[in-house]
């Protein structure tokens, strides 16, 4: 009696139990909606209101699919987004956020001088970058994604930074 | 029909002592005999209420017995449980109880064991999301038959393997349905099915820590809620919903972390635990511990 309803029930436990979604990166996710965020708390000049909001990456990230996820149904107010991946400093193109990935962080002198005179938000994601360029940079604090925010290097870019946004990073001066 | 050996033996003696009038429990077991058990069942139902027969011990013993035979080839019915299970096991009882001799007990006995298997059958049977319920009411049936045989019966092996696999039932409803963009209705019955796999998860974890299966699919099962709850948020969620959100979910994955742990402590090396960590790690943003048993996966593949 015990042997079949052994069998029964570990057939029950196996066919039931299923494992971690291994594909998931719920890291890049939540990146991803705080990038579309910065779309809605950020005003761009009036030149960098037409046209296709672009979104360029330096380097490769997991956050290029949410992003062209994102890109399929959503839009920067009006403007359709676009979004770019630049494998070198040379590549990058004028964009409204330049998203730069961790292998990049280590050339942000370069990257500077690359955007110079564009509108544009940098977005890192490696500790100490917001001291040194980035407008906004993705850290940990007690397991959880946060961002530190340099209201003066958005600045640098005529970039407006609403005070809600301003009240949920962490502020870098 | 094999009849049980007590009942031709008690059809003997019915036979040899009959009374000038028709000894009914005698008719009850010849429609057994012939293995009518319908009518058995319609014969025996009547006799039992009479006066004469209301404390016959022989009377109740027959119709456990058809109410068991019954309940035993009508598998797997539903119904069947309280309609015939519940009411073999109150005969077998009540004949007991009249028979003070006890002459008759180890015969009612081993046909209470007996009906405890048929209600262990359809435990087994009803393990499923639609007859849930069921098998709960089989297994403490289950259980009543077997206490009542012996009282110091242990039964925490069977309860070990018993809640695992009600806890992966509601695992299984939950896990299924909660990735299929539920409404708000649905979405609070699929988290009370979150509930109850806890609920039965942590009961096996009160039986005995140390049971793999109870803390890695536990650890899974909190993993993947917290997982879940930022798959599903719109990329175009207010950062401040955002932020809530992901102080749940940051709780959420700490508490799958001690689970998936344990489990590891109790089967090293195992691929399902080491992804799981890794996932876990990654969920909590701690990019050393995920690159850690990163490292030990690609070291067992490479085994």
């Amino acid at each position: 009696m015990n042997k079949t309803f052994r069998i029964v029930i570990s057939f029950v436990i196996i066919f039931l139990s299923t494992v971690t979604r291994g594909a998931d990166d719920t890291t890049s996710k939540v990146k991803a909606v705080f990038v579309y965020n910065f779309t809605k708390y950020i005003e761009w000049p009036t030149a960098y209101k037409q046209g296709n909001f672009v979104i360029g990456i330096l380097g490769s990230s997991p956050i290029f699919n949410e992003l062209n996820n994102m890109a399929l149904t959503k839009k920067a107010g009006t403007q359709p987004f676009e979004i770019k991946t630049f494998n070198n400093t040379g590549s990058i193109s004028k964009c409204h956020i330049l998203y730069v990935s961790k292998d990049y962080a280590t050339i942000m002198k370069d990257i500077l001088a690359k955007i110079k005179g564009n509108n544009t938000l940098i977005v890192t994601e490696k500790p100490g970058l917001a001291k040194q360029g980035s407008a906004i940079n993705f850290v940990v604090k007690d397991n959880k994604q946060k961002f530190e925010l340099n209201k003066a290097n958005a600045e640098k870019y005529d970039l407006k930074v609403s005070s809600n946004l301003e009240s949920l990073g962490i502020k870098i001066e | 029909m094999r009849l049980n050996k007590y009942i031709f033996a008690m059809l003997f003696l019915v036979v040899f002592t009959a009374k000038a009038q028709v000894d009914r429990v005698s008719i009850a077991i010849t429609y057994v005999e012939k293995s009518d058990l319908t009518r058995a069942k319609q014969s025996i139902d009547s006799t039992v209420l009479m006066p004469d027969y209301i404390l016959d011990d022989r009377a109740w013993y027959i119709r456990g017995y058809v109410y068991s035979q019954i309940f035993r080839k009508s598998f797997p019915d539903p119904k069947n449980i309280k309609s015939l299970g519940e009411v073999a096991y109150s005969s077998f009882l009540e004949s007991n109880r009249i028979d003070t001799s006890a002459a008759n007990r180890t015969e009612n006995n081993k046909s209470i064991y007996n009906l405890s298997v048929y209600f262990n059958n359809y435990a087994a049977k009803f393990l499923d999301s639609t007859n849930v319920a069921y098998a709960i009411i089989s297994m403490d049936n289950y259980k009543k038959c077997q206490r009542y045989i012996n009282p110091s019966v242990d039964f925490k092996a069977k309860d070990i393997e018993f809640y695992n696999a009600l806890a992966s039932v509601h695992k299984g409803i939950y896990e299924k349905n909660i990735t299929k963009n539920p409404n708000e209705v649905m979405k609070k019955a699929l988290e009370e099915h979150f509930k109850k796999a806890i609920e039965y998860y942590q009961k096996v974890l009160s039986i005995d820590p140390n049971n793999y299966d109870a803390n890695y699919n536990q650890a899974i099962l909190y993993y993947n809620q917290g997982a879940e709850m930022i798959n599903s948020m719109p990329v175009d969620e207010d950062i401040l919903v955002m932020t809530d959100i992901l102080d749940k979910t940051s709780d959420i994955f700490k508490a799958s972390l001690p689970l998936m742990i344990k489990a590891d402590e109790l089967r090293p090396n195992r691929r399902e635990t080491l992804v799981g960590l890794r996932q876990i790690y990654q969920a909590l943003l701690d990019d050393e511990k995920k690159k850690e048993y990163n490292d030990k996966l690609v070291e067992l593949e490479k085994k």
